[in-house]
């Protein structure tokens, strides 16, 4: 699977793959103090039913550049956060696909 | 079942009032509504009352003690932005069931400059997930609501932003609106962008407010003389029906739109007998949502509709003329009283150089995030 961090236990958690395209978006430019403008919020339906949404990377927050239905696929990635007990998560993002 | 008239309402105007507290304001609203009917807090049977942000601190009681505190029963209602809708309709529906004759109803909040609201996440474990997992602001919640359409109907940015221009147009003629400065489409689209396509002029803004109203049962309205009195001809409330994408992507249509066809229903009218409407612009995407959502216009016809000026005052269905919550402001309690307030005062004959001439019969709607849609159709009785 694409873009597993190599560090995460086998089946620590089931993770999953998504041959579905961009529904709809929004790239906010103004968050709360300390988190980091711009970013993409983007929604995403799931295959076999269900939608999620996350931060859409690895493509410019430019509404020129993000097209709705565009393919997207999932990649995950450890958190660039971490808890009051500086405790890691691992998080998923959406790219675009190739 | 007794029809249900509003007797008497008001609202102050919407703006900061840092040095005033959430009773004071909901108090002053109370007392111009009781002065608007001309009646007493003595007369009073119930009252309803409607906050958000202090929900938990018996603010109607509150009211009472800066206004009478003469022991009637006291409902404190939350729903959201739809709070002020649903005080409201608690009202009507005691007066429906002919408990009482005669209720105050009242709406308010204080919000100083609260910034952004919504967002996910970091209130106690874990991490904060706003800008991690997408964003749960509500200006990007209604930016992709917006969006929605956009994929739909190709809807554009600049057409988002003409509702902006609209309504902060018609609030200048409004002396109840905390704004009241026209705002061109290139200072709506070169305004800071907020969350795409919301710039900051297509976000609402967060004020202090309040507004209320008497409601009366028909027996005590002929009473007390019908001049003036506007009947409640429809009163209605949903919540979300479960759809698809609802959980991360909250459904503000179907809840509108179920609620719309019961309040048409209700009412024994349609879409086209509505003379002026004022729906909830909590962001520009949104306005252009419900023209659809409450029949104001065929699906996918709401660009062209703001596009025709179509809802704007003069046209053919004016939408928002009291500025909406772009301009006159958005008080989260307050909102769905005011609204009402506005549409009665177009009904009642008496909304000066803003007068929607001729209006008979008006609607509002409200949808409170989570999810919460009320309607109200009001019609002019003489």
């Amino acid at each position: 699977m694409q873009g597993v961090p190599g560090d995460l236990p086998a089946g620590a958690i089931d993770l999953f793959e998504l041959r579905r395209p961009l529904y709809v978006y929004s790239i906010v430019h103004r968050s709360f103090p300390g988190i980091e403008v711009p970013y993409i919020s983007s929604i995403v339906d799931l295959d076999g039913g269900g939608t999620i949404k996350g931060n859409l990377i690895n493509i410019e927050p430019d509404p020129e550049k993000v097209k709705m239905g565009m393919p997207v696929e999932v990649i995950y990635q450890i958190a660039p956060r971490k808890d009051a007990e500086g405790n890691e998560y691992l998080t998923y993002y959406f790219q675009p696909r190739a | 079942m007794s029809d249900v008239y509003v007797m008497g309402i008001d609202m102050i105007q919407f703006g900061r009032y840092p040095d005033r507290t959430v009773p004071e304001l909901g108090a002053e609203a109370a007392l111009l509504a009781l002065d608007d009917a001309g009646l007493k807090i003595q007369d009073m049977e119930a009252l309803y009352s409607g906050n958000l942000l202090q929900a938990a601190a018996m603010v109607g009681q509150r009211i009472l003690q800066e206004i009478g505190q003469t022991g009637i029963p006291v409902t404190n209602s939350s729903n959201a932005c739809a709070t002020g809708a649903t005080a409201f309709r608690e009202g009507w529906t005691a007066i429906k069931a002919g408990i009482y004759d005669l209720v105050l109803v009242v709406g308010v909040e204080q919000m100083g400059k609260a910034g952004l609201l919504g967002g996910g996440g970091g209130g106690g474990r874990g991490i904060p997930t706003e800008g991690l997992l997408g964003s749960g602001l509500m200006p990007a919640v209604f930016a992709e609501a917006g969006q929605e359409h956009a994929r739909k109907y190709g809807t554009t940015f600049e057409q988002f932003a003409k509702v902006s221009v609209k309504n902060h147009k018609h609030s200048v003629k409004n002396p109840k609106s905390m704004y009241r400065k026209e705002t061109p489409l290139e200072m709506v689209m070169n305004a800071e962008m907020i969350a795409y396509p919301n710039t900051k002029l297509m976000c609402s803004v967060n004020v202090d407010g309040a507004a209320a109203a008497v409601l009366a049962s028909e027996k005590k309205a002929r009473e007390l003389g019908m001049g003036r009195a506007v009947k409640v001809g429809a009163s209605v409330l949903t919540s979300d029906p479960f759809t698809e994408r609802d959980l991360v992507m909250p459904d503000v249509n179907t809840c509108t739109r179920d609620a719309a066809r019961r309040a048409y229903e209700m009412a024994g009218i349609g879409p086209e007998d509505v003379d002026l409407v004022e729906l909830h612009d909590c962001f520009a995407t949104a306005e252009i949502l419900h023209y659809e959502n409450l029949g104001l216009c065929g699906e996918g016809e709401a660009g062209r509709m703001i596009d025709e000026g179509e809802s704007a005052h003069g046209g053919r269905v004016p939408v928002n003329v009291s500025g909406g919550l772009l301009s006159k402001g958005h008080p989260l309690g307050a909102t769905g009283v005011a609204n009402i307030y506005e549409v009665s005062t177009h009904l009642r004959g008496e909304a000066g150089d803003r007068q929607v001439e001729g209006a008979k019969v008006g609607l509002t709607h409200v949808i409170g995030l989570g999810s919460a849609c009320g309607i109200h159709i009001l019609e002019k009785v003489s």
